[in-house]
């Protein structure tokens, strides 16, 4: 690859954008103006053929740079060279006008790209099929959601020739047949001769695209190398500091609103000896121990204990109530505490929502919002990341081992290796 | 990242193109009755005007030696306004209104305020070939003094094109400008006479009418189209030097503010 021209060449790239504040009333307004490096000092080079990643958190600097290498903003000093045609999709709009069709969109994205009617023509049937989207391609840009008109921009962005290709973000939001779709046309590019430069936080597709990371830390590389490498060093990161669910914030998805029956109140939680804390520190494969302590203001028969987690971006990863476990609870008087065992936690790294209910049944839990009590966020589940255990949700005890056959290996004669 | 580097003007005239034609889609895009509302718009004007002014023995234009009726010398003076009024406006949104593009791909940024304008020509042709035939078939005809709009209309398109770059630029730097440029409309259109001959105004009024670059356009277009007298050179004179004057801002603006557009919208 390192003999193949360089398409893009970013030297000692800095940033400044100059942050208007105004203070005082609408008249007799001071404009003071601050600045704000976005980016410091960037290097880097990308053959033809090559795929960049960029990631890092909000606020890196990752568009300021694809908008730089797009060619839409200036550098502050430095250079950022690309040759050949570059195309890039920098927000979800792609640059549509609401008003024109989608034909008329693509017609006019391409012409503003340089094509001319009869390269045009023979792109446009292969980017609505692309897309997808043959049946809404003369409706008006306004009637799409976000998602089509994300399949709109990406679809005529990969087919328009690019020699640069630079995709900010945007892909991560479309659905998953149609990320699968652009990631494999994106990798036919690559093999084409296009550089590409893509930022975005689905690491798992970037780590099969891209053959080099660079992750951006408030302007500058971090850290750079191989996916794997710098994946890792970002989810370190990502652990350090960033990325944590703050105690109080809001569930990102799986709780429905409920409005509690009150004959029935949790009165405390405790988890792993902690009563009724914010956030629980853990790691993967320790107990876990749960107990709910309640009180019943007239008696009620047959509860149902209900417990839950869910991850910070609302994947509902475990639950487990009293039901399943065939326990026959009765009528509940007065309080009492009920407890709940986990000998091994198999959850992999991450913040978790810990969701705590008692219902009238188990049909009503999942059918209704009227539970005796329930607590969607009574803590926050920190689990530390175990590079060991395993990546995605969940992990479990394993062992590799590998068998070997010295005697087997095949070597290849002298005229075949010659030929 | 230009298909044809070597041919830039060529390029960018064929985008221009291309916007212009895409500003008028655009904008009555889905409507059943779509691009004709281009032709249908400037001649609803001119017919409402004429049934309005012509046929009310009520309005006499002016009360001296002049050609044709009230409508007809309101409306000839009308068309070169219109143009103006509603090219400028446009072109001051317009960077905002394409912030989207404009963050996206890189194009020559003025064309988004000329394609405003380009519009605003191409509506200010239908509406001038419509008053041709009204023109025709009530029997006025100025012969070759026609062809004097070859002169007056680069001058108007200068100063167009001119305060639309300007308005556009100075939308980046403050977003009152473009309430401000529609707000301005109306008293510049009354020290324009549009609505009035010029030999009406008050000695003491005069003035403003005079430095208005405007004034001796519309008088021009009224001399030409209905009157059939040679205009006034010393008035157009002034309205190309502040067109010139204006023209050569919005181009001083545009080459500052354009590289910084994506970070200013």
């Amino acid at each position: 690859m390192s003999t193949d021209p360089a398409r893009v060449v970013v030297r000692r790239l800095w940033k400044r954008y100059r942050l208007q504040k105004e203070e005082g009333g609408r008249l007799r307004r001071r404009k003071t103006t601050e600045d704000h490096w976005a980016l410091r000092g960037i290097d880097f080079t990308l053959p033809a053929g090559g795929a960049l990643g960029v990631i890092g958190s909000n606020g890196s600097g990752k568009s300021t740079l694809l908008q730089i290498l797009a060619g839409v903003l200036p550098p502050t000093s430095g250079t950022a060279e690309t040759s050949g045609r570059v195309v890039a999709v920098l927000n979800p709009t792609a640059g549509f006008h609401p008003d024109l069709s989608g034909l008329e969109n693509i017609r006019m994205l391409a012409t503003l790209h340089g094509f001319d009617r009869n390269a045009l023509a023979e792109k446009i049937p292969t980017i609505i099929e692309f897309s997808g989207l043959e049946s809404y391609i003369d409706q008006p840009l306004r009637t799409y959601s976000a998602g089509m008109m994300i399949r709109l921009g990406v679809s005529t962005a990969m087919h328009l020739d690019p020699d640069v290709l630079i995709v900010d973000e945007v892909l991560s939001a479309g659905d998953l047949s149609f990320q699968r779709q652009a990631v494999a046309k994106a990798r036919q590019l690559r093999d084409q001769g296009t550089a590409i430069i893509v930022s975005t936080h689905a690491l798992g597709d970037l780590a099969t695209l891209c053959d080099r990371l660079i992750l951006l830390d408030r302007g500058e590389v971090g850290s750079e190398g191989s996916a794997d490498q710098v994946v890792a060093s970002y989810l370190q990161r990502v652990d350090a500091d960033g990325g944590k669910i703050q105690p109080g914030a809001p569930v990102v998805g799986g709780a429905r609103p409920t409005t509690p029956d009150g004959r029935l109140r949790i009165t405390s939680i405790t988890i792993n000896g902690q009563k009724d804390p914010s956030c629980v520190e853990t790691a993967s494969g320790q107990p876990l121990e749960l107990e709910i302590a309640w009180q019943a203001e007239e008696p009620v028969d047959d509860a149902v204990f209900r417990f839950q987690l869910f991850r910070n971006d609302g994947l509902f990863a475990h639950g487990q109530n009293t039901v399943r476990h065939g326990i026959e609870i009765g009528r509940l008087e007065g309080s009492g505490v009920t407890r709940l065992r986990y000998e091994r936690l198999g959850l992999l790294g991450g913040d978790y929502y810990v969701a705590v209910g008692i219902w009238p049944d188990e049909y009503r839990s999942l059918t209704t919002g009227e539970p005796y009590d329930h607590r969607p966020s009574a803590a926050i589940l920190r689990i530390g990341a175990d590079r060991i255990a395993g990546a995605g949700v969940a992990g479990f005890p394993c062992e590799w081992t590998i068998e070997r056959d010295p005697s087997a290996v095949d070597i290849p004669s002298a005229e075949e290796d010659l030929a | 990242m230009q298909a044809n580097p070597s041919r830039p003007l060529k390029r960018n005239a064929r985008l221009l193109a291309h916007l212009t034609w895409w500003d008028m889609v655009a904008q009555y895009f889905g409507s059943w009755v779509g691009l004709m509302w281009n032709v249908l718009l400037p001649g609803l004007v001119i017919v409402v005007y004429l049934l309005v002014f012509e046929f009310s023995p009520k309005f006499a234009f002016g009360g001296w030696n002049t050609v044709g009726g009230y409508g007809i010398n309101l409306v000839s003076a009308l068309l070169p306004w219109l143009m103006f009024q509603e090219g400028v406006s446009r072109a001051a949104c317009s960077f905002v209104d394409q912030r989207h593009l404009l963050t996206q791909i890189p194009v020559p940024s003025g064309l988004f305020p000329l394609a405003n304008v380009g519009a605003s020509v191409v509506r200010h042709g239908i509406a001038l070939i419509i008053l041709a035939t009204v023109l025709l078939l009530s029997g006025i005809s100025t012969g070759w003094l026609w062809l004097g709009l070859l002169l007056i209309f680069p001058i108007l398109l200068m100063i167009t094109v001119g305060c639309a770059l300007v308005a556009a630029c100075m939308t980046t730097v403050h977003r009152d400008v473009a309430p401000t440029v529609s707000a301005a409309m109306l008293p510049l259109f009354f020290t324009t006479p549009v609505i009035y001959p010029p030999h009406i105004v008050p000695e003491a009024l005069r003035v403003v009418m005079d430095l208005n670059p405007l004034s001796p356009i519309v008088v021009a277009y009224r001399d030409l189209l209905v009157t059939g007298v040679v205009p006034q050179f010393g008035g157009l004179l002034w309205s190309a030097a502040v067109g010139a004057v204006i023209l050569t801002i919005g181009l001083v603006l545009l080459r500052r503010i354009g590289p910084e557009l994506a970070e200013r919208i």
